[in-house]
């Protein structure tokens, strides 16, 4: 196999087939939806005449690092980052050396893969993301971005639908917007609130408890709480602001020390044989096993502790007559909803530093009807902060 | 995602190319074999000295260089550009590869490929 035949072939190839884009899979058992472009078959003729089977078979392995360090360098953004998550699909060979290149969000700032929206954020400085309500459905949708684009479609990282019960409100989580199936293997989660009994009820007008679970339908070994997040109403009820507290079970307050880090799963839970041992199986099970502890043993203190995010008090503004967060111009209409969280030491005996405990890790807050920005950052992933944005839309006293 | 890997620490093979006026060129393996004059020496075991070209002098050996270090750099991109615009069907045709997944990576490609196209496009909408 000669390099210049290559080239002179690709060449013949660019020149004859022209530049259609497709986003299609072949094999029934791909399901493409609505909106992907399929090129006409002509165009698909015209290059299988071009094409001999395996003709660029036995590739250098360095060929291959380079091409897809190529493409992973060049398209960044969405939609055009798909393309990353296709060299991950084509065979296992193809998906190890993608999966190498890929940075972690906390380490790029990209998202690329469903994993990433597991993986902690940035640390310097905080993914973007806005979230879309539509009541008619009673559906939230995550997308990346600052604010909704107006010529191209946005990406969508993960959809919520509320469902209302008798005593209480879920809501269900997935990869996708059309399908909140359980048993689906785009489900990744719920929230939703803890039964309350008669005694407490008088407590249960002046506050609210959400659990954020992560859920594997198929493995429910892995199931794990991942934030119990809870509204406390201010006395005054409908004036002042209210008082939110997000214990992260999954994460140890040592995650924001110096040389701290968070667990950051690199991939879903997956059945594995009985005799291989798999690193994404041990760090889920090393997940589980902090989230248990943390929820059943609350006497760990110190730097193993689950972290506490607690919300920014606002500041009364004299001359508006209003209470005020500094948003930074990511939110724009008040709303008793809007919040920035940040780490709180519950341990005397741990320190927090001051840079610490002054960064935003979470920020929501709205700017249009129905539409609220979402920043997030390490040590938080995306899941873990939709999860909390989502408990902000169902605070409403039992008793109003 | 990253994590170290052994490649990152192989240092790549070096070619060293002398013309015959005596000018030494050393160039990356994997651009030196796109001549295929230099992939024959090379398989035939000179690689492990210096190359002789007994018919270059130095200035066009270091254009041939040039050119030889261009094409590298625009086969991957080129590759890379077509792969981009593919079927996954016509990528593993061309490239010989078989789908070697267990039930449980089909699963998570397709997980990925699910959301890698999901828009969240509103059900009445085109």
């Amino acid at each position: 196999m000669s390099f210049k035949s290559i080239v002179r072939e690709l060449k013949e190839m660019r020149d004859g087939i022209g530049s259609k884009s497709r986003r299609g899979f072949e094999g029934k058992h791909w399901r493409s939806k609505g909106r992907s472009f399929i090129a006409p078959d002509i165009v698909a003729a015209a290059s299988s005449e071009a094409i001999e089977q395996g003709q660029w078979a036995n590739l250098p392995p360095e060929l291959l690092l380079d091409i897809i360090k190529r493409v992973e360098e060049s398209e960044t953004a969405w939609p055009a980052r798909t393309v990353v998550v296709f060299c991950a699909s084509v065979c296992r060979s193809w998906r190890d050396i993608t999966k190498e290149i890929v940075k972690t969000p906390e380490e790029c700032g990209k998202l690329t893969f469903p994993i990433s929206l597991k993986q902690p954020g940035p640390r310097d400085a905080p993914i973007q993301c806005f979230i879309k309500r539509d009541r008619t459905t009673s559906t939230f949708r995550l997308y990346f971005g600052l604010t909704p684009s107006e010529n191209e479609p946005d990406k969508l990282l993960l959809a919520a639908k509320k469902i209302r019960r008798a005593t209480s409100t879920d809501f269900v989580i997935s990869l996708v917007a059309d399908d909140f199936s359980r048993a689906s293997n785009t489900f990744v989660g719920k929230l939703s609130q803890p039964p309350t009994n008669g005694a407490a009820q008088h407590i249960s007008r002046q506050s609210r408890r959400f659990n954020a679970k992560q859920i594997s339908p198929k493995l429910p070994a892995y199931n794990y709480t991942v934030s119990t997040i809870s509204y406390e109403l201010n006395v005054l009820r409908t004036r002042g602001p209210r008082r939110m507290q997000c214990t992260m079970h999954s994460i140890p307050f040592s995650s924001i020390q110096e040389g701290g880090t968070a667990p950051t799963p690199t991939s879903f839970p997956q059945c594995f044989e009985e005799n291989k041992s798999s690193s994404s199986s041990s760090s889920f099970s090393a997940l589980s096993a902090i989230s248990n502890n943390n929820n059943n043993n609350t006497n760990i203190g110190g730097a193993a502790a689950a972290l506490v995010l607690k919300n920014k008090s606002p500041r009364w503004h004299e001359q508006l007559q209003c209470w005020c967060l500094n948003f930074k111009g990511r939110v724009t209409v008040a709303s008793v909803k809007n919040f920035q969280l940040v780490a709180a030491s519950v341990d005397p005996s741990v320190d927090l530093a001051a840079a610490e405990q002054e960064k935003v890790v979470l920020q929501f807050g709205k700017i249009g009807k129905d539409i609220f920005t979402m920043d997030y950052r390490y040590p938080i992933s995306a899941f873990q902060a939709f999860a909390i944005c989502l408990s902000s839309f169902d605070t409403k006293p039992a008793c109003e | 995602m990253a994590s170290p890997q052994e490649n990152d620490n192989k240092p790549e093979t070096i070619i060293t190319l002398k013309s015959y006026d005596g000018e030494v060129i050393e160039v990356p393996e994997i651009v030196a074999v796109l001549s295929v004059t230099i992939k024959n020496m090379v398989e035939d075991g000179c690689a492990g000295g210096v190359i002789p070209l007994e018919e270059v002098d130095a200035e066009t050996l270091s254009w041939v260089i040039t050119y030889l270090k261009k094409h590298a750099n625009l086969i991957p991109t080129n590759i890379a550009k077509f792969i981009m615009n593919k079927r996954m069907g016509t990528v593993r045709k061309l490239f010989g590869i078989e789908n070697d997944y267990t039930p449980e990576e089909e699963e998570a490609v397709m997980r990925e490929h699910q959301w890698a196209h999901e828009e969240g496009v509103e059900s009445d909408e085109d």
